[in-house]
């Protein structure tokens, strides 16, 4: 019973960590609109924390630099289970702009997200419009009411 | 002050009226009313009737989104919704307008399922090369460079040109150069 509630409670209050793992910071100030008044996910009860270890979500914006790869890692094992990742932008889902054109690796990057973890809810755009990111995250409540 | 303070009053009382937060589910962006004329670019959308399959928004595509796939008499041109940056390049340097940029961008979907509702995929016909047989342009292109090239001619070339176009036009480029002068379209007939 008491895992029912908890379960209730996680999906009606989620917690998201955001994890910027390089690109242009376009995508992290979509993100930061989506909880302003304008576009307000708090009214959902979703709140932006600044520590994976109280998070549920985990929002993952940029291509991952092999700088970040490693720590990104971390913050993956560190998000408690049950947990959902969201790969937000095209950076984060195939490398965008920063794949080559003669389709050799780009020798910064450790490859898109996919990659390294795995992804649960993919949210396209350059950057994608608040909207769309809303759209991902209530696609990735529905993940956590199954886990 | 006392009017400085009345302004800010009334802005405040104005303020509580306007609309403030968007509504979720989104009303879709051409429909708000507070922001009129705004341009959009979303999922894109291929004109069946206009697109000739040329290649040429694939040349622009800055991230790679647009591949081009040649197999047997069917040329196919994909987009990766994924990749695309949504820049509008393609739909700006398409010659036929035969590629638009539709209002939709909620895109945001379960990963991995449902692959091709992230790709926006148009084929058209290749012709074969009537002297090596194999699969040259898009018949739509040759048709379209047709109209192009006679209007923007002298009257006094358009007969000539327009016969040797039907010759020509049935070959690949490098039958044409091979079988110039047997085939008597060799710009040297002209000097």
């Amino acid at each position: 019973m008491l895992i029912n509630i908890k379960r209730k409670a996680r999906v009606y209050s989620p917690w998201i960590f955001h994890a910027h793992a390089g690109g242009c910071n376009n995508c992290d100030i979509e993100l930061a609109a989506c909880f302003a008044p304008r576009y307000d996910l708090e009214r959902m009860g979703i709140q932006l924390r600044n520590n994976p270890r109280h998070a549920d979500i985990l929002i993952i914006t940029g291509p991952v630099t092999k700088q970040i790869s490693s720590s990104l890692r971390r913050i993956f094992d560190q998000v408690p289970n049950p947990k959902v990742v969201v790969a937000c932008g095209s950076c984060a889902l195939t490398g965008g702009v920063y794949n080559r054109d003669d389709g050799k690796p780009n020798y910064a990057l450790a490859g898109p997200v996919e990659k390294l973890i795995p992804i649960d809810v993919s949210v396209p755009g350059c950057p994608p419009k608040p909207e769309s990111i809303i759209d991902g995250v209530m696609l990735a409540l529905e993940k956590l009411k199954e886990k | 002050m006392n009017i400085g303070l009345a302004k800010l009053v009334k802005e405040l009382i104005k303020n509580s009226f306007r609309p403030v937060t968007a509504e979720y589910p989104a009303i879709p962006v051409h429909a708000r009313p507070h922001e009129p004329g705004e341009e959009v670019r979303g999922r894109h959308k291929f004109d069946i009737e206009k697109c000739v399959g040329c290649g040429a928004c694939q040349t622009v595509c800055s991230s790679g989104a647009i591949t081009i796939t040649d197999s047997g008499l069917v040329r196919v041109l994909r987009i990766d919704l994924s990749t695309c940056i949504f820049c509008g390049r393609c739909r700006d340097i398409c010659p036929e307008e035969g590629l638009q940029l539709t209002s939709e961008v909620g895109l945001a979907q379960p990963y991995g399922e449902n692959l091709n509702s992230l790709k926006v995929e148009h084929s058209v016909d290749l012709s074969n090369c009537v002297g090596c047989g194999r699969p040259t342009y898009p018949r739509k292109q040759i048709e379209a460079v047709r109209m192009r090239v006679l209007s923007n001619l002298d009257k006094a070339n358009v007969d000539s040109a327009s016969k040797d176009m039907d010759i020509y036009l049935k070959y690949c480029p490098d039958c044409r150069r091979s079988l110039s002068y047997t085939l008597g379209t060799h710009p040297r007939k002209l000097y």
